[in-house]
């Protein structure tokens, strides 16, 4: 027997018998009888070692929430071509865009501003009121909403377009008021063409023009400039609504109006600067009464 | 300490079809990318388990490996993806298992237990059962990769050392002193 060579040469026979490479005989050689039965009890513990156990399906789920988005375009679940269409698709509508875009000015209530335009030309906006106009073509064709005063040089025509028409002047100084079923257009200075409804008006100096629901009618007044301008609204014979309409965007206050013809007319004007007297201005001449109800709205009654 | 080009198992006629495939695939592809983690995931936490000792880690950190492959997904082509997450892995792994105490526990499987045995033998098996475990706890980190290795996941020495890029000789040396000081912390029997 070649125990002793056996013995020495090998130094890893604890590895060998475990992977089977030499039977229990073998490694009774190298230990004594007990600690081969304490090796052997080892190695039946070892076959009771279980594998640690996880859902690896789950895992992945959990995983794929984790993953960084960007990759998902390599899926390529839409082919390249939907990428070009789409891309220029948006260049269409970029160009669209682009030539479409226009400048908006909007003031808010009691908030006044003055907006200069190419050519000299200024526009004076009123409270509650807009603007707009295209930003790549010249900018004498406006759109308007609420009331503006225009100072425009004659350096081509300029145009003002309300929902109810259209206003061409050459060189003047005008007043425009456009509201749901009101047009209204003083002419200050040159001469102001005024277009509603397929019909043209031409107004000169002092001329003043309006369309209420369709009705027009013309007067002339002696005021030199938009008395707004000066911080107060004037009316000549305005439907009380209307009048109403223009105290609510000189002033953030809500009006109750009680048993009361709206279509009563109104001449005078309100200041912008003074509610309670604003109110006692438009209140007295119709023999109205008004009472403050909360900090932001007033009922308007008959007296 | 990096660990680099790890992990090729042996070259089995699956494993050469496989090489084949992945030469052709790109990981980026879900369907590829899926394929690896459910081949992969379970060995490599596994892996991470046995060396470094705690379970939460490992699986964090083998997460964290894949969303790594992901991102590289491009860089790395399919037949390196092993040896990759398992650099990422050990990587990832030195910083966040520093001063770390090693936890394992295996439970011991009671269904391969012989019925008939009495209870009073049974709490004598346990006892052993879990003088194991804290041998295999008390093993060094290299003694302890290489013996669960083995004796858990049944991966031949000779996959081991290619597994780990060590000679043969060395895994041996390994799983025999394993077995000698884990002898010497189970003590008198």
């Amino acid at each position: 027997m070649n125990k002793q060579p056996k013995h020495i040469e090998n130094k890893t026979f604890l590895a060998d018998w475990l992977a089977e490479k030499i039977t229990d005989k073998e490694l009774q050689e190298f230990v004594s009888p007990e600690e081969f039965l304490t090796y052997k009890k080892m190695q039946q513990a070892f076959d009771l070692l279980e594998k640690p156990t996880f859902n690896t399906t789950a895992s992945f789920t959990e995983l794929k929430t984790k993953l960084p988005k960007k990759q998902t375009v390599t899926k390529k679940l839409i082919p390249n071509w939907v990428y070009a269409v789409a891309a220029s698709f948006i260049l269409f509508l970029g160009i669209f865009q682009f030539l479409n875009a226009s400048i908006e000015y909007k003031t808010d209530i009691g908030q006044t501003q003055e907006i200069a335009l190419n050519k000299g030309t200024t526009i004076l906006l009123n409270a509650k009121s807009s603007v707009a106009y295209s930003k790549y073509q010249n900018q004498r064709n406006i759109s308007l909403q609420g009331e503006a005063f225009f100072k425009v040089t004659k350096k081509g025509l300029f145009t003002v377009q309300t929902s109810h028409g259209s206003i061409e002047v050459l060189g003047t100084e005008f007043n425009v008021i456009s509201r749901k079923n009101f047009l209204e257009v003083i002419c200050y200075e040159g001469k102001v063409a005024v277009t509603s409804q397929n019909k043209t008006w031409t107004l000169l100096p002092n001329n003043a023009w309006r369309s209420i629901k369709g009705k027009t009618e013309t007067w002339s007044t002696d005021q030199t400039s938009a008395s707004w301008l000066d911080g107060e609204s004037s009316f000549k014979s305005t439907p009380l609504l209307f009048v109403l309409q223009a105290l609510e965007s000189q002033y953030a206050v809500q009006l109750i109006v009680e048993n009361l013809d709206q279509n009563i007319l109104f001449t005078g004007s309100f200041t912008h600067n003074n509610l309670d007297k604003a109110l006692k201005s438009i209140c007295l001449p119709l023999g109205l009464e008004y009472e403050t109800n909360d900090a932001s709205s007033i009922v308007l009654s008959k007296l | 300490m990096v660990h680099k080009d790890l992990i090729s198992f042996g070259t089995s006629l699956h494993q050469q079809l496989m090489s084949e495939f992945y030469k052709t695939e790109n990981i980026c592809k879900d369907k590829i990318f899926e394929r690896i983690y459910l081949e992969q995931f379970s060995l490599l936490r596994n892996f991470l388990y046995y060396k470094f000792g705690n379970s939460e880690n490992a699986e964090d950190i083998t997460q964290n490996a894949f969303i790594k492959l992901w991102e590289n997904c491009k860089k790395v082509k399919p037949s390196k993806a092993k040896g990759f997450l398992y650099t990422t892995a050990i990587n990832l792994s030195l910083n966040a298992y520093k001063h770390q105490k090693v936890v394992l526990n295996f439970n011991t499987n009671s269904v391969k237990r012989v019925e008939n045995e009495t209870p009073e033998f049974q709490l004598i098996e346990k006892e052993f059962q879990i003088k194991i475990d804290n041998a295999i706890a008390e093993l060094t980190e290299k003694q302890r990769e290489v013996f669960l290795l083995n004796r858990i996941e049944k991966i031949k020495y000779a996959d081991i050392a290619e597994m780990l890029t060590i000679s043969v000789k060395a895994v041996e040396k390994r799983m025999h002193s394993a077995l000698l000081l884990m002898r010497k912390k189970i003590g008198k029997v």
